[in-house]
């Protein structure tokens, strides 16, 4: 009962359920197979596809499913992962002052080096450096994928993606970053295990999106400060016609 | 609504194809890459005076001496079904005409330039079409094929369905006659060239001559868009110099073209003249890139940029266009 499964905490939530219905299976399958073989289920572990005690007895995963199956015993087991006795009701604010628990704290950070030609407001941003604590990484590939789609994406809402109302009529008006948008990029994994997380992991998907914007808008900012007189850029996307007519002084259009 | 299924005919020769233009009266096009004409015949709707997809398509891609490259003594001739892409491969071109293959590298994006081709983009008669803009820097002409029907006429016949019918009589001769592409131009979107009737076949530019030394002329592209690529440009320009003893050739020494800044691809008259016979100093480059606002009236686009925009930033492209082209004129590597 958390909500949605998606964004930040599929991996979390999911992950943990996953973690706690793989745990009970086990504990089923050793209290068969100890029956079967007449040990004690806590000195019996699954090696390979086999049940195997210390002095050596062993039974098969496929011969321990029969016994099940003899046993008039599910297959199936139920994992739960509820954090709610770690975060009990604050009863002393009413419903909708409660906060909703969100034991997901994630840290990242983002570097963004952009080079800005002063003349026509125009940027390329040249190389990104993304450090996010994931808490554990458990599909490194996929990991770095997310924080890589992320910067695009936060390139794209730093740079050009805009809905204009009554003008833009799809994706040939709506600008989205292509590759030739892209910089360099650097992906940092930093792991340092959650307390609640299965195995440590923390949230990764919305996180990885959020410092990627305003990494780029500083960035612009930055360069163009000295010929700017100071001003910053305050409108997202930055288009070149923004970035100029802050470079002039002039009222953003 | 289900629409008349539309033909499709695959001629080897041009003749062959004006003949088949001429047999449906109107009521074919021509089709090379396809990348415009297609969704349009997709989405039912046609371009300028069109109230209905075409009744057949004419691929011209299939005729062998339309799919060449030929570069001459005093020409490069394109044909009128080499992609963008080939234009951009083309080591010659890559060489000594930096410009066009950069001006076709700007088309869409690759997948785009593999199929559509310089001509479409001229018939296509946008005001700031990449192919537009280059062929109006390099003084390009096309070659326009047309049948006429020489004793009779042919008549078509349209029957309630939207299908037409061809009723043949008498003989016709090919004309054939080179444009210049400022000549292309009827308004924003319309070209000249009506694409059910006449054949562009080629596109030809000179190679300029150089009449001392070693080649002494460059060409230069400088693009602005939202993103770079697969967009619109907000504004774009070609440029083309000649030197001779590092003056700028005082007779059609230098082509500006720019766009989107009119109805159609404009060129930078007043900085052409103010150029002519002047040494190329970057205060002088300056100036008349200064002076290319004389010619332009860009419009504003809430998509794109506003005209004030276009026009604090048209000098700046034009001064890095002849600041480029006049590096290369020089000999100056990349």
């Amino acid at each position: 009962d958390s909500g949605i499964q998606g964004a930040s905490r599929a991996t979390y939530f999911v992950g943990g359920a996953v973690v706690n219905a793989a745990t009970n299976l086990r504990d089923e399958v050793l209290g068969v197979a100890a029956e079967v073989l007449d040990r004690a289920p806590e000195s019996l572990f699954i090696l390979s596809s086999n049940v195997i005690s210390p002095d050596g007895q062993q039974i098969s995963l496929a011969e321990v499913a029969a016994e099940f199956d003899r046993l008039g015993k599910s297959r199936r087991t139920l994992g739960i992962f509820d954090l709610s006795p770690y975060f009990p009701e604050d009863t002393t604010l009413n419903s909708v002052e409660a906060p909703q628990y969100a034991p997901l704290f994630v840290t990242g950070a983002h570097l963004a080096e952009v080079e800005v030609d002063t003349r026509t407001g125009e940027v390329r941003v040249l190389k990104m450096v993304a450090a996010h604590d994931v808490g554990r990484a458990v599909n490194r590939p996929d990991a770095q994928g997310q924080i890589e789609g992320a910067m695009m994406m936060g390139l794209g809402a730093a740079l050009m993606e805009e809905v204009l109302p009554g003008h833009t009529t799809g994706f040939a008006d709506y600008y989205l970053p292509t590759v030739k948008s892209m910089p360099e990029m650097e992906v940092i994994l930093v792991e340092v295990p959650s307390r609640y997380g299965p195995y440590g992991v923390k949230g990764l998907g919305e996180a990885a999106m959020l410092p990627a914007t305003p990494a780029i808008i500083n960035a612009i900012s930055r360069a163009i400060g000295p010929a700017a007189g100071g001003r910053r850029v305050r409108t997202i996307p930055a288009t070149p016609e923004r970035i100029l007519a802050t470079l002039r002084g002039e009222d953003e259009r | 609504m289900t629409q008349p299924e539309t033909g499709y005919l695959t001629p080897t020769t041009p003749q062959e194809a004006v003949e088949m233009l001429r047999g449906y009266a109107g009521h074919a096009r021509v089709i090379a890459g396809g990348t415009d004409i297609l969704p349009d015949v997709a989405k039912g709707a046609l371009t300028a005076g069109q109230a209905h997809a075409p009744d057949c398509l004419i691929d011209i891609t299939r005729i062998p001496e339309l799919g060449k490259i030929e570069v001459g003594e005093s020409w490069v001739i394109v044909g009128a079904a080499v992609p963008f892409v080939r234009l951009r491969e083309h080591p010659y071109l890559a060489s000594r005409f930096h410009a066009l293959v950069d001006a076709a590298a700007s088309v869409g994006a690759l997948a785009i330039q593999t199929s559509a081709t310089w001509a479409g983009n001229l018939v296509q008669a946008l005001p700031a079409a990449d192919g537009a803009i280059i062929a109006a820097a390099l003084d390009a002409e096309v070659r326009v094929l047309v049948a006429r029907s020489e004793t009779g006429h042919s008549t078509v016949v349209r029957s309630e369905t939207g299908h037409s019918t061809v009723e043949e009589t008498g003989h016709s001769t090919v004309e054939e006659r080179w444009l210049p592409v400022a000549d292309l131009y009827a308004g924003p979107g319309r070209s000249r060239i009506d694409s059910t009737r006449e054949l562009v076949t080629h596109i030809r530019f000179p190679i300029p001559v150089s009449t001392w030394g070693p080649p002494c002329w460059g060409t230069a592209w400088r693009r602005a868009g939202r993103r770079p690529s697969l967009v619109l440009p907000t504004l774009n320009c070609a440029v083309k110099v000649e030197l001779e003893r590092d003056r700028i050739l005082p007779a059609a020494g230098v082509a500006i073209a720019m766009g989107p800044v009119g109805p159609c691809p404009v060129r930078a008259h007043s900085a052409e003249v103010f150029l002519a016979g002047k040494e190329p100093r970057p205060e002088v480059l300056a100036e008349a890139a200064q002076l290319a606002l004389c010619d332009a009236d860009p419009r504003s686009s809430v998509l794109r940029a506003s005209r004030e925009y276009r026009l604090a930033v048209l000098p700046v492209l034009v001064e890095d266009a002849l600041t480029r082209a006049v590096r290369r004129a020089r000999g100056v590597q990349d």
